[in-house]
């Protein structure tokens, strides 16, 4: 598959799925990204960076039980794959990595 | 799960249109939890708000049917979407004049739509209403049509008697005001009507409480509109209860509820009351007419060949009254000139195409449907033509676009799907915003043709079905020809550079901008002229004078205080003269008949009862002989008549010569003539008219004139109180004179108004796409602007060069637009009997105003191009 290529919302929404763990679904999701970041996000957002994500194969999903207050409809429950974490980590490792190499300098701006 | 109800149907049905099956589930799962949520802490009306905004927002291609890229035509289609909406976020202001200029074009087309539906639509609404006629008599006397739309009261039962085609029949009777009462409350009301009780048999007017055979059967029952129910009685139930008629001892019973009256019946009323109340119900008078009579023919009944065979109840039922009235054989009678049959007029052909008088509701003209149906598609061409314009003009901001496309291997039959599909984006976004223009001036809209509307065609599934139907319309169109201009563009000139900015096809160009003009210039010489023809009826000089005339209605109410009423009133320095009248012009006249004394030839006039001072109080003017005079008693026996009456008579001197009248003992002696006057609209001749003295001084109007124009509040009041003492209580109903005679302009002041508010809509956006136009050629041609300034040209010299063809267009326009200006109004002038001259200055001063328009939006372009510096123009990055 080549490089992996992650965008930054659907950074996001990886990580929250694993924050979430065994309730990861888009209702949820999506509260918890508010609640996060402060930012209003929309539920037709996370669904397309979730079936994304899942194309890609860093989610897998299974269907949970119904539950009334969805009105009896069943939930996509969603799980990170071991491709996922890899992809997280490589996408936060290259981001620490070049971070680090900053020299302090750059942020002395007292100095210049 | 009785929370599932709450779901907003329309988008659920939209998120269930659109989903894929598989998915439906889990998204729709996710939708409905939100949905829960929402209601619990946001109440309900937010929750599906947001609802609805999800299922728009999720419109995605994760959701849909189709897969998201495996069909071609998809990944294209989505690919045009896209194009178009970049393309128009780059030029947003060519967007803008495009969308609002077609959504204020279909706004209007579909409001007027609307009217001319309900217009067409009269009576339709009756199941039954192809076999629903309205009988009337079709007379003749002495060679002069006289035609009513009532008729003589026993004739439907003589009609059933006689003719088993005919399977059921009503009759209506209209009385006028009647004082309604429940308990201490009294009111006036207006629309009561008479009527037997097969009404509802033959009518559609759906009862919801009562039977509809019985409801109108006995004497003094009365049903009521539902608002009307609601009116009287709020929430109680009305059925049994009581009211009273004129009288406080006339007690009628509330028998039935009945549907409002929809807007497009000629047949509008609040409260109907049985007609076996009056004495009509049983009546064997035919020479009178009364009543408006219905018959419901079977279906294969033949309405002509009824209509010839209902003669011979003329002979058998009327001709013996007329020559017990008359003293003449029905021979000789008809040997003057006279006849009387009956006419069956279909009833959805009553609002538009009747032409007798005395209608139960002003009734509409066919030829104003037709000049507001052209108007609408005037208006509607308009904002094509500017949308066509406009793109083609821009094309060359499209060409690098095609030419690549083609190169790429695109056909040039995708390319014309791309750009139809585009402007049926257009006309789409153009619709919905049409939507919101029309819910927001419905009420507006409605005031303006005086008319409630049956139809909204933003409503219901079959106004969605034509409100889509027009955006496709409009849209194909409108993108029709632009598509087949840019994919004609050869990517070889295109890609080379050699391709002219907006050069090519500005011959169509210069076709639709030259219509638009003429059209703009028709529209704005009718407005004026319709303006000018409203002004001139409402100001010209009918004969009498109508100002400062307080007019009392139901007078006979003072019963014998009349006199002194009338002595309390002159004593308030503001009033003038106190006379009393049947009748009044513009309101209905009764016809008298009138021989010379021992001849046999009848004289019809129009006829008025009126006091000692009518002829002061109305400014009449008296060319020979005297008016009424308390002086002289024999005046009873006297009449006075208009110079068009005396005239036909054809006496030498008519002073003091005697009439007799089917309607008076004795001879009656003409003493005095006035000059002619208007007893109608001017869309009619003047009638000849006789005054005679009111016998019983107590019938019709009360006529109050004021000497100043000063305190009429105080002086109403001051009337008012007097009434209320001499009446006994009943409440004052008045009018002014003047204002209830423009009323009879009501629907050429309703043209009028509509006819200018849609020509200066029509003349916005046409202005508005020319100078989107201008504006667009002035910044191809900014180089050139630029190079002529260098070499020395000043604003003035760029301002003529660039007005130029323009200012031809205009005058191609104008020499279209004169002659059929002319023929337009010349037709519609012709429904006057007497007319304004049309000031020539009119047709100069709408080309006028176009070359105005155009001038300042040319100049404002032009010096905005010649004032920049031509280095900004002509450097080249």
């Amino acid at each position: 598959m080549g490089r992996t290529y992650l965008g930054e919302f659907e950074e996001i929404v990886l990580l929250t799925v694993g924050i979430l763990y065994e309730d990861a679904y888009a209702v949820a999701i999506t509260k918890e990204i508010t609640k996060q970041s402060a930012r209003p996000v929309n539920v037709s957002a996370v669904h397309k960076s979730l079936y994304r994500l899942e194309k890609k194969g860093m989610l897998k999903s299974k269907l949970s039980d119904p539950e009334s207050k969805r009105g009896g409809k069943r939930k996509r429950l969603f799980m990170i794959t071991p491709y996922g974490k890899t992809a997280l980590d490589e996408s936060m490792d290259l981001r620490t990595k070049m971070r680090n190499q900053i020299p302090d300098l750059a942020f002395k701006w007292d100095i210049r | 799960m009785k929370k599932k109800v709450n779901i907003p149907r329309l988008a659920h049905a939209f998120f269930k249109w659109y989903c894929r099956p598989e998915k439906y589930e889990e998204l729709h799962g996710d939708l409905e939890e939100f949905f829960y949520e929402r209601v619990e802490e946001k109440g309900l009306f937010r929750a599906k708000l947001f609802y609805t905004w999800n299922v728009i927002r999720c419109f995605q291609p994760y959701a849909w049917r189709i897969p998201e890229s495996g069909n071609a035509n998809v990944a294209m289609f989505m690919n045009f979407y896209f194009t178009t909406v970049r393309n128009f976020s780059r030029h947003k202001r060519y967007f803008l004049i495009n969308v609002s200029g077609l959504a204020i074009g279909i706004a209007s087309f579909a409001f007027i739509g609307m009217y001319v539906l309900n217009e067409l639509s009269y009576d339709q609404f009756h199941t039954n209403y192809k076999q629903i006629y309205r009988v009337n008599n079709d007379a003749v006397i002495q060679g002069e049509r006289n035609n009513q739309a009532t008729t003589s009261a026993p004739i439907v039962k003589a009609i059933r008697e006689s003719y088993p085609e005919v399977i059921n029949g009503t009759r209506i009777l209209r009385k006028g005001q009647l004082l309604i009462g429940k308990g201490n409350t009294k009111i006036n009301e207006e629309r009561v009507l008479f009527a037997d009780s097969e009404l509802f048999n033959v009518f559609d007017f759906k009862l919801i409480k009562g039977h509809s055979s019985t409801a109108l059967l006995n004497p003094r029952s009365m049903v009521l509109t539902q608002s009307y129910a609601k009116k009287y009685f709020g929430e109680e139930n009305p059925i049994g209860r009581e009211l009273t008629v004129e009288e406080d001892t006339i007690i009628y019973k509330v028998t039935g509820i009945v549907e409002d009256v929809p807007p497009n019946s000629h047949i509008q009323f609040d409260m109907l009351a049985s007609l076996s109340s009056t004495d009509y119900e049983s009546t064997t008078q035919w020479i009178s007419k009364s009543l408006y009579a219905y018959i419901v023919l079977r279906e294969d009944a033949d309405p002509e060949s009824l209509q010839t065979k209902m003669k011979e109840l003329f002979y058998k039922f009327m001709a013996p009254e007329i020559e017990y009235y008359t003293g003449l054989t029905i021979k000789e009678w008809e040997g003057a000139g006279s006849s009387v049959g009956f006419k069956l007029t279909p009833v959805a052909d009553i609002h538009l195409y009747s032409d007798v008088t005395n209608e139960l509701e002003p009734t509409g003209n066919v030829a104003y449907v037709y000049i507001y149906g052209l108007i609408a598609l005037i208006i509607l061409f308009i904002a094509i033509f500017n949308f066509v314009n406009l793109a083609t003009a821009h094309s060359a901001t499209r060409a690098k676009e095609v030419g690549v496309r083609k190169v790429i291997g695109s056909t040039k039959r995708t390319l014309v799907y791309q750009f139809i599909f585009e402007s049926i984006l257009v006309s789409t976004l153009s619709t919905f915003l049409a939507i919101t223009l029309i819910f927001t001036c419905m009420p507006w809209f409605t005031e303006l043709v005086g008319n409630g509307l049956a139809y909204n065609l933003t409503m219901g599934y079959e106004g969605w079905l034509f409100m889509t139907g027009l955006a496709l319309v409009v849209g194909l169109i409108a993108g029709s020809y632009p598509s087949f201009v840019l994919s004609a563009f050869k990517p070889v000139d295109v890609l080379n550079g050699t391709l002219k900015a907006g050069g090519k096809s500005s011959w169509l160009r210069n076709i639709l901008v030259t219509i638009q003009f003429a059209a703009s210039i028709i529209i704005i010489i009718s407005t004026v002229v319709v303006y000018n023809q409203i002004e001139y009826m409402l100001t010209r000089n009918l004969g009498f004078e109508k100002d400062q005339v307080l007019v009392l209605e139901r007078p006979d109410w003072l019963k014998d205080n009349m006199e002194v009423f009338k002595a309390d009133l002159l004593e308030n320095p503001n009033i003038d003269i106190v006379a009393n009248s049947q009748t009044l012009p513009g309101k209905f006249y009764k016809i008298r008949s009138y021989r010379k004394s021992g001849h046999n030839e009848v004289f019809l006039f129009s006829n008025n009862q009126v006091t000692y001072d009518h002829l002061e109080l109305m400014g009449l003017e008296l060319i020979a002989g005297r008016f009424f005079s308390k002086d002289h008693p024999s005046d009873s026996n006297a009449v006075v008549l208009n110079e068009t009456a005396a005239r036909s008579f054809g006496f030498d001197e008519p002073i003091g010569q005697s009439l007799t009248s089917a309607f008076k003992y004795g001879d009656i002696k003409i003493i005095g003539i006035v000059k002619d006057y208007y007893t109608e609209s001017l869309h009619k001749q003047i009638a000849p008219v006789s005054l005679e003295l009111d016998p019983k001084d107590a019938s019709g109007y009360l006529n109050v004139k004021l000497t100043n124009a000063h305190n009429i509040r105080e002086t109403i009041e001051f009337i008012e109180d007097k009434w209320l003492v001499h009446s006994n209580g009943k409440p004052m109903q008045y009018f002014f004179f003047d204002q209830e005679y423009e009323n009879l302009y009501k629907s050429e002041t309703a043209t009028g108004k509509t006819l200018l508010v849609f020509s200066m809509l029509s003349v916005f956006i046409a202005s508005m796409g020319l100078i989107g136009l201008i504006t667009y050629t002035s910044t191809v041609r900014r180089k050139e602007i630029g190079i002529r300034k260098v070499l020395g040209a000043t604003t003035s010299t760029l301002v003529k060069l660039l007005s130029k063809e323009i200012v031809m267009l205009i005058i191609i326009a104008t020499a279209i637009a004169w002659p059929l200006a002319y023929f337009a109004t010349d037709y519609w002038l012709q429904n006057f009997s007497d007319t304004t001259p049309i000031n020539p200055w009119i047709y100069f001063g709408a080309t006028m105003a176009v070359l105005i328009v155009v001038g300042i939006a040319i100049s404002y372009q032009t010096i905005k191009a010649s004032t920049m510096d031509p280095v900004d123009s002509l450097r080249q990055e």
